[in-house]
């Protein structure tokens, strides 16, 4: 793993970078997003946050090119990404939807195996590069054990995993992941956000959309929070978690703490009796 | 899960094959040369396989000679690759708009290339047998363009519109059918007739020539597909994200499965269900990937189709039942079962 992080980290200063200028997403009549700039840097996670229907996903999806922007660019490593073909800009980020289909009885490693699509050709079809990269992912995600395991037979967190595995066996020096940890156990929930904690360490770029105020807290290095298809706030944790936000951007009346033991903050809804 | 690995050219080539699925491959093609030899052997002429054998091989009287070379063999081999192109054609399209339940027969994709066809026979007689296959494609396309605009939308529920859609649009192609077929003179409308019921009786060389050529570009079709439908398994989001087009495959998948069938109507007309219970059942034979998938699939229509002529002309006597009425009468039922069967996984 070592080798594939210092190869990653060395090329992440130019190719890890995005910059979102400007952006504007229409859905059918609402205007899910409006002039959003954003700067997403590498060996960080910058977690995205708002409320439902606030364009966390939408801004996620348009950076993955699922989406077309109405106007405003969004620039991968420099390149606007509407100059890359689809192929190269898979090599370059890899996405992670909510809720993917699972095909019925597919193995761990054939899905891996799905991430080095944008790494394969018609002609071109298999080499030893990607039985490696298959291999790494499989052991970064801990899910070797098991990759000859049919997915449905394993519990959701190692699902989840192997989903996780499939993107990093694309290889990219991005990571965009939307809602990883919705419906997974609480301890399953802190496993999957160490990981990806791990691989920002470890100089990727991680942009994840979280619903979970103190998980993204937690872990974050930077977050950024939508409101009606706008960011309203962005900085570390400790800036962007207050009281003032948090009522602004979730409508919320909490209480925030620090984390006696990291410092991080916690949000404590006021519950009235 | 056992795996066979292949590698040639110094690993430049390599194949990772399941070993089920490989096995499975095998005793298809085993399965698709008895039903060859029994069709060879079978018919209202009094001509076994040995002689017919010997025929083929240029041994035999004139008469078994022209039964086995100008009857037997083309029509065996017309239901072979009829059958396997409308497999390959409802694999396609089942992948492409990852509806379980698709078929060009259902959704009115062979109707409408039935139609097509129909009104070339009846309104310009003259035209030759090769305009069939291009009036069949242009009349399938209409039929796949007319059901995405009228279902179209990412919205809940777009996967049973989609079916609905096509079986009342294939209905409605069926009855338009029939009309014209009452305006066309008599001869033109028996002929369409038997065509109309799924028919290969009819078979000549002219006939295997056409559909050999379809079935190699099949054959490249699936190999350029494998790749893509591999990706659209996971979700037309995962796809886009593994670098893929998804707007322009799906629309490619579709021209393809499009013009597969339509190939297959041209020459066999509308053999139904083939299309849709081939795929289902290669993918229970064996799992694999699309690839593999596609060529199990492709067996299992050749199959299907083959045997349906064989058993239309064996088990009833001198009266021929077309291929199309056996696939219709074993595939109705099956394809209730799978309704049950999606349904009850839906609900879960």
């Amino acid at each position: 793993m070592a080798d594939a992080a210092t190869a990653t980290s060395t090329a992440s200063d130019i190719s890890g970078r995005i910059a979102v200028r400007g952006l504007s997403v229409r859905r059918g009549d609402t205007q899910a997003l409006r002039d959003v700039d954003m700067d997403v840097a590498p060996g960080e996670m910058t977690v995205l946050l708002g409320r439902n229907g606030c364009g966390k996903s939408t801004l996620l999806r348009a950076i993955a090119g699922v989406l077309r922007p109405g106007a405003g660019t969004v620039e991968i490593g420099g390149v606007p990404r509407a100059r890359l073909s689809a192929r190269k800009a898979a090599r370059r980020l890899a996405f992670l939807p909510q809720a993917p289909i699972l095909p019925e009885g597919m193995r761990v490693r054939d899905l891996v195996a799905q991430g080095r699509h944008p790494h394969r050709g018609l002609v071109r079809h298999w080499s030893a590069a990607d039985d490696a990269a298959i291999e790494r992912a499989l052991r970064a995600t801990d899910v070797a054990d098991f990759a000859d395991r049919p997915l449905d037979a394993l519990s959701g967190g190692q699902r989840q995993r192997c989903w996780i595995a499939m993107t990093l066996a694309q290889e990219t020096p991005i990571l965009l992941l939307d809602e990883p940890t919705t419906w997974l156990d609480l301890a399953v929930q802190l496993d999957i956000m160490r990981l990806l904690a791990r691989l920002a360490r470890e100089g990727r770029t991680v942009l994840v959309v979280l619903h979970d105020l103190n998980l993204a807290a937690a872990f974050a290095d930077r977050i950024v929070m939508l409101r009606e298809g706008r960011v309203d706030a962005r900085g570390t944790p400790t800036e962007v978690m207050t009281e003032a936000t948090l009522g602004r951007v979730f409508g919320l009346d909490a209480q925030v703490i620090a984390d006696p033991r990291t410092g991080r903050p916690v949000c404590l809804p006021r519950i009235a009796a | 899960m056992r795996v066979l690995r292949v590698s040639t050219l110094g690993h430049r080539v390599a194949l990772e094959v399941p070993a089920r699925a490989a096995t499975a491959l095998a005793l298809l093609c085993g399965l698709l040369l008895v039903l060859l030899l029994a069709s060879l052997g079978t018919g209202s002429t009094a001509i076994g396989l040995g002689e017919a054998l010997s025929a083929l091989a240029g041994s035999a009287s004139d008469r078994a000679t022209l039964v086995a070379t100008e009857f037997r063999l083309p029509r065996a081999l017309t239901a072979l690759m009829a059958g396997g192109l409308l497999a390959v054609s409802g694999a396609l399209l089942q992948g492409t708009t990852r509806n379980p339940l698709a078929d060009p027969a259902l959704v009115g994709v062979s109707q409408g290339a039935g139609l097509a066809v129909i009104v070339l026979v009846v309104l310009v007689p003259a035209a030759s047998d090769a305009w069939r296959a291009p009036a069949a494609f242009g009349g399938g396309l209409a039929v796949a363009g007319v059901i995405l605009a009228l279902s179209g939308g990412e919205a809940r529920g777009a996967q049973v519109r989609f079916l609905l859609t096509g079986i009342g649009l294939a209905a409605f192609l069926a009855a338009a059918t029939t009309a014209i077929l009452t305006y066309g003179r008599i001869t033109e409308a028996h002929e369409a007739l038997g065509w109309l019921s799924g028919s290969v009786r009819a078979a000549a060389w002219d006939e295997v020539r056409r559909l050999v050529l379809a079935t190699l570009a099949a054959a490249l079709l699936c190999a350029m597909a494998a790749r893509p439908l591999a990706a659209l398994r996971l979700g037309e989001d995962v796809a886009t994200g593994l670098g893929h087009r998804v707007a322009r495959v799906r629309t490619g998948l579709l021209v393809a499965s499009v013009a597969l069938a339509s190939a297959s109507v041209a020459v066999a007309g509308p053999v139904t269900f083939v299309g849709l219970l081939a795929p289902h059942a290669a993918r229970r034979i064996a799992p694999s990937g699309p690839g593999l998938h596609l060529a199990l699939t492709w067996c299992v229509g050749a199959a299907l189709v083959m045997g349906a002529d064989l058993a239309g002309r064996a088990a009833f006597g001198t009266a021929h039942v077309p291929a199309g009425l056996v696939t219709a009468l074993v595939g109705a039922p099956c394809f209730a079962l799978l309704m049950l069967r999606t349904q009850r996984k839906d609900g879960s």
